[in-house]
């Protein structure tokens, strides 16, 4: 073989390889990190959530709270809008700190970070700001290798993944996530127990994006386990104003509280 | 005083009408404090002997690590030996982990919360406790407790099956969280329908213990809560509980093992400011970075070892030991600072922090430890971690929750250890009977001093129809003290006959009470036993009530009874009615 | 022997904002063994006599011995078992204890001295009922006997525990002449046979024949002192 033979082959081999790159898909551990980075907001923020939780047999009962958040120390403050029987009541967490606050007693208590936050537990465990890939890795499958599925949700083409979790003390040791093939935002996202029990599956349902970062401001958590028990919870009236340290205090909340 | 009697009783039935009604009265308030004492010591005793003590045990070794909601003790085997050993064999009726589940269920188209207690049957004795005096079984079959074949068997009451829509045979979807925080979903198998026989009982479904430890995500070498039952509790709770704390004492933490070939060994170092500050003074940083080092994820090596190793401040390595259960444990370290001990810790040591080490110790128990490496009279022997914390013993209900309140505003992940007995943990429950008990006293007491109004009363228009009499009595030659006696005498005479009535028509009361069956589904059906009410005569507190009435009336009998007595012969036989 | 010795006794009764002189300076000696009789109208002393005799009144002034000892300063105690031990009573409403049977009123004062043997105490008790001539109403009640037979019972009660004086106040005042009769002949044989030293007051002078001496009070001062 001549020397521009070889070179000519090495170019092709080597244009194949990086088209093939190119055009294979990503892996999932990328895909993990680009979504944390993606929704990692480093800024403060003002909104009003409203959750809507439907119960089997019992109806649907409507939340509603001002939620101030501090990114860089992880604080945040909740007041209770509606419904009339936990308006005015509150959380603060500041650091490492959670307190509850009731309205009719005027008292704080001290409260562990995974205590429910207006029966909703899903509010109180979404409020922690975990990285998606510190607490999963890819499901392998038999031959050890990972398996992303190129499939589609609805009209919208999709990356699907399983994960498990990397550190025991996981809620869900098990995940599957629909994410969007161009963005990589996670559009779907179902939770299975240790044994393999499909036990919820949110919907993110609508994002807003700040500069280069997303937020999700409307999802949907179906409770697969207890049938017919939903939640829906929605962000609005967002602003990403700088928020002043007298905020993320007790007397603020209690001062907020009264009005 | 044969004489001071019989006339004080012959007075008595003189007149029958008025103190027929009187003793009415206090026989009616007697029986109204025998039932309403019965009633809150049998109701404090099903509570205390048939709930706290079932669902608790008279003693409890309970462990705790980091924030937890979960009990748990990480060496089962090591803590029993001490129990067995420190328990006398026939003073002990057995020891049970204190294993329950918590969660959400679901069963036919109804969810609700439900509570999965593990009780692990294997003594005859136990056995026969459990399904014969506990439940009475309405449909199933208890032997299927035990089945293999069947997938999580449970034992449900038949308010709680009714509540969930389930028949027998029929599955039971739970959701539950274990012990790490991970959400764990099971389908329970209802294999029998049992009426309980305490109504508490009735909200919680019962499972092979092994099973339920499994679920929750103990290891077979750890365990909940220890649940000591004694044959004797109200005399040997306290004592053996204050044996157990003091041979609960923890050692300081030592793992014997090896980095590469090396051998040493790994101790640690208590967190916080004070003996870091000893810990400072006493040894010598030679490189690396002492902020690190003394920090929570800290690890310094000896210069010895650090030479062996050729280990540079940064770099990380393996130290490897054998566990007692788990085969050989590898963890991963990064060398922050080496460091001279000017001899006071020997060659080959791994020094750490202790917030670094309680979180793979207890994982990971080492099978090799010296803990008498550092001794007493080691300068450091105070400022060494030590592998669990052992809480302080609580006088009552009230200090134990001041305890947790404060070790849990501790961020440590060094577990703690607790020795309770019932009476601490449940004195509440104790207080309750005593609040009960005033209650009914201070409704009784005023009953009592409007019936002592009356006896009062009686007793004045008695000795003003007497007068004569006594007057016949002082001259014929009857000394004060005694005439003041007989008319106390006829008092208490008509107190006790009346009391002792009272009594009576309190135990029958009690009898009847006892019969009515309560159809309830409500808080207040905790209190019944096999659905009707419980009463116990406490004998203390009815003696006790007893001797305080008649002192009651013995003091309101006194004052007009010594009028009696210094009334003056003379005037007294002058008086015509 | 004397058995009472009164020297210069008074006796004051408040009444109201003025002073009534009961007895106004009575000297009186009685010797053992004497069955008399004070006679006098009413309000003039007669039972505020027996009574200072009797230790269960005071005197406002003067002494009273008896079997010479000097009882005015005694202690109330000493006093109650001086009357229980030496003086017997028998009043003129009978003073029985109603919810006791006739033996029980009789040996209530042999009761009330303590350690007394009870053999000794039921054979007493029966020579006396015997005596007073009721030993078939023993187990009776005052209320089932007639006022005779209650006196008789009080004279029974007077005379167990063997006493020096015997004290009577009017004790035939409420009964009928016939049984006054036969109740003061009980006495004048008890006084004979006991060696009892009796003194009664009345204002009946039927009884005064039985009397073997009489002294007379009018106005809280003895008048006149003979034998009938």
């Amino acid at each position: 073989m001549n020397k521009r033979m070889m070179v000519f082959l090495f170019l092709l081999v080597s244009v194949l390889l990086f088209a093939g790159r190119a055009l294979a898909n990503p892996e999932i551990g990328d895909i993990l990190q680009e979504i944390d980075r993606l929704t990692e907001l480093k800024q403060d923020g003002t909104a009003r959530v409203e959750i809507t939780r439907q119960k089997a047999g019992q109806g649907t009962k409507v939340y509603q709270a001002i939620y101030y958040r501090r990114d860089q120390d992880d604080s945040f403050l909740i007041v209770m809008t509606a419904p009339e029987a936990e308006k005015g009541n509150g959380y603060l967490r500041k650091g490492d700190n959670f307190w509850m606050y009731r309205r009719n007693t005027g008292t704080f208590q001290q409260i562990s970070l995974d205590k429910s936050i207006a029966g909703s537990t899903t509010l109180g465990e979404n409020f922690g700001s975990k990285k998606l890939f510190k607490m999963y890795r890819p499901l392998l499958n038999q031959d050890g290798r990972e398996q992303l599925l190129v499939t589609k949700l609805g009209e919208i083409p999709v990356y699907q993944f399983k994960l498990t979790a990397r550190v025991e003390d996981i809620s869900y040791p098990q995940a599957v996530f629909w994410v969007r093939k161009d963005n990589y935002l996670p559009l779907k996202h179902a939770s299975y127990s240790l044994n393999g029990t499909l036990m919820q599956t949110i919907y993110y349902l609508k994002y807003t994006r700040i500069e280069d970062k997303y937020l999700v401001v409307k999802y949907m958590i179906i409770d697969e386990f207890e049938k017919g028990n939903k939640t829906i919870v929605e962000v609005k009236n967002l602003s990403l104003q700088a928020l002043a340290d007298h905020i993320f205090t007790k007397e603020y909340l209690a001062s907020l509280s009264n009005n | 005083m044969g004489l001071v009697f019989l006339l004080s009783y012959r007075n008595l039935l003189r007149q029958k009408r008025r103190n027929f009604f009187l003793g009415i009265g206090i026989g009616f308030g007697m029986m109204i404090l025998v039932v309403a004492n019965a009633f809150s010591h049998g109701m404090v005793e099903v509570l205390l002997n048939d709930i706290v003590a079932n669902a608790f045990g008279h003693l409890v070794i309970q462990g705790n690590q980091g924030h937890s909601f979960f009990s748990m003790i990480s060496d089962k085997e090591r803590i029993l030996a001490i129990v067995q050993d420190t328990i006398k064999t026939d003073e002990l009726l057995y020891i049970n982990e204190n294993l329950g589940m918590f969660g959400r269920a679901v069963g036919n188209g109804e969810a609700g919360n439900i509570m999965v207690a593990g009780v692990t049957v294997e003594d005859q004795l136990v056995r026969e406790e459990f399904f014969n005096n506990f439940f009475t079984l309405v449909t199933g079959n208890f032997e299927d407790y035990f089945s293999t074949e069947i997938e999580y068997p449970v034992i449900i009451s038949a308010a709680k099956a009714k509540s969930l829509n389930v028949q027998l045979h029929d599955v039971i979807k739970m959701r539950l969280p274990m012990i790490t925080g991970r959400i764990q979903a099971v389908k329970l198998t209802v294999i029998a329908i049992v009426n309980a026989n305490n109504t508490f009982m009735d909200v919680v479904m019962f499972m092979d213990g092994q099973r339920v430890k499994e679920l929750l995500g103990y290891h077979p070498w750890d365990s909940a809560s220890l649940q000591i039952a004694l044959k004797d509790p109200q005399r040997t709770a306290a004592y053996y509980a204050e044996l157990l704390h003091a041979r609960l004492k923890p050692n300081l933490i030592s793992i014997i093992g090896q980095v590469g070939n090396q051998g040493g060994q790994l101790l640690a170092f208590q967190n916080n400011a004070q003996a870091k500050q000893l810990l400072k003074e006493k040894i010598t940083m030679i490189s690396g970075e002492t902020e690190k080092a003394f920090s929570q994820s800290g690890v310094m090596v000896s210069h010895q070892l650090a030479q062996k190793l050729h280990l540079k401040p940064g770099e990380d390595f393996y130290y490897q030991y054998q566990t007692k259960y788990r085969g050989f444990h590898q963890e991963k370290l990064t060398l922050n600072a080496v460091y001279d001990s000017n001899t006071r810790l020997g060659g080959d040591i791994i020094l750490l922090n202790e917030e670094r080490v309680h979180p793979f110790y207890h994982q990971y128990l080492p099978a090799d430890s010296n803990w008498n490496y550092i001794t007493a009279n080691n300068p450091l022997h105070g400022i060494m971690a030590t592998e669990w914390k052992l809480l302080d013993r609580s006088r009552d209900s009230q200090a134990l929750r001041k305890k947790y309140r404060e070790e849990r505003q501790l961020q440590t992940s060094q577990p703690k250890l607790d020795v309770l007995t019932m009476y601490e943990g449940a004195s509440d429950i104790l207080k309750l009977e005593g609040v009960l008990n005033s209650i009914t006293m201070i409704v009784v007491l005023v009953l009592f001093f409007i019936i002592l109004l009356g006896v009062v009363n009686t007793l004045r228009m008695t000795i003003k129809e007497r007068t004569r009499e006594i007057g016949t009595i002082r001259a014929i030659g009857m000394q004060r003290n005694d005439v003041r006696n007989l008319f106390m005498l006829e008092t208490l005479f008509l107190t006790t006959i009346s009391c002792l009535a009272g009594i009576l028509l309190g135990m029958i009361a009690i009898k009847l009470l006892g019969t009515i069956e309560f159809d309830l589904n409500n808080a207040f059906s905790i209190i019944l036993k096999n659905s009707r009410l419980y009463f116990k005569i406490n004998p203390t507190a009815l003696i006790t009530s007893f001797l305080l009435i008649l002192g009651m009336a013995a003091l309101a009998a006194y004052f007009p009874a010594r009028k009696a007595a210094n009334l003056l012969a003379v005037e007294a036989l002058r008086h015509y009615e | 022997m004397n058995v009472i010795e009164v020297k210069g006794v008074k006796k004051d009764y408040p009444l109201g904002k003025t002073t009534v002189q009961a007895l106004k300076g009575i000297d009186l000696v009685v010797e053992t063994g004497a069955f008399l009789s004070i006679v006098g109208p009413s309000g003039s002393g007669k039972t505020t006599l027996l009574n200072i005799i009797g230790c269960i009144d005071t005197p406002t002034a003067g002494t009273v011995k008896i079997q010479d000892e000097e009882i005015t300063a005694l202690p109330e105690q000493t006093i109650t078992d001086l009357r229980l031990h030496k003086i017997g009573f028998i009043f003129q409403n009978f003073n029985l204890i109603p919810v006791l049977n006739v033996r029980e009123n009789v040996e209530f004062p042999l009761l009330l001295m303590k350690n007394q043997p009870r053999a000794l105490i039921d054979s007493r008790v029966k020579e006396l009922v015997r005596g007073v001539g009721l030993i078939d109403q023993i187990e009776q009640r005052p209320a089932e006997l007639s006022g005779g037979q209650r006196q008789r019972v009080a004279i029974a009660r007077a005379l167990v525990t063997n006493p020096e004086i015997i004290l009577a106040d009017e004790p035939t005042a409420n009964l009928d002449s016939e049984t006054s009769e036969s109740i003061l002949q009980l006495m004048r044989q008890l006084n004979q046979s006991e060696k009892t030293t009796f003194i009664f007051s009345t204002h009946d002078p039927e009884v005064l024949k039985h009397a073997n001496s009489i002294i007379q009070l009018r106005d809280g001062l003895l008048v006149g002192a003979g034998v009938v």
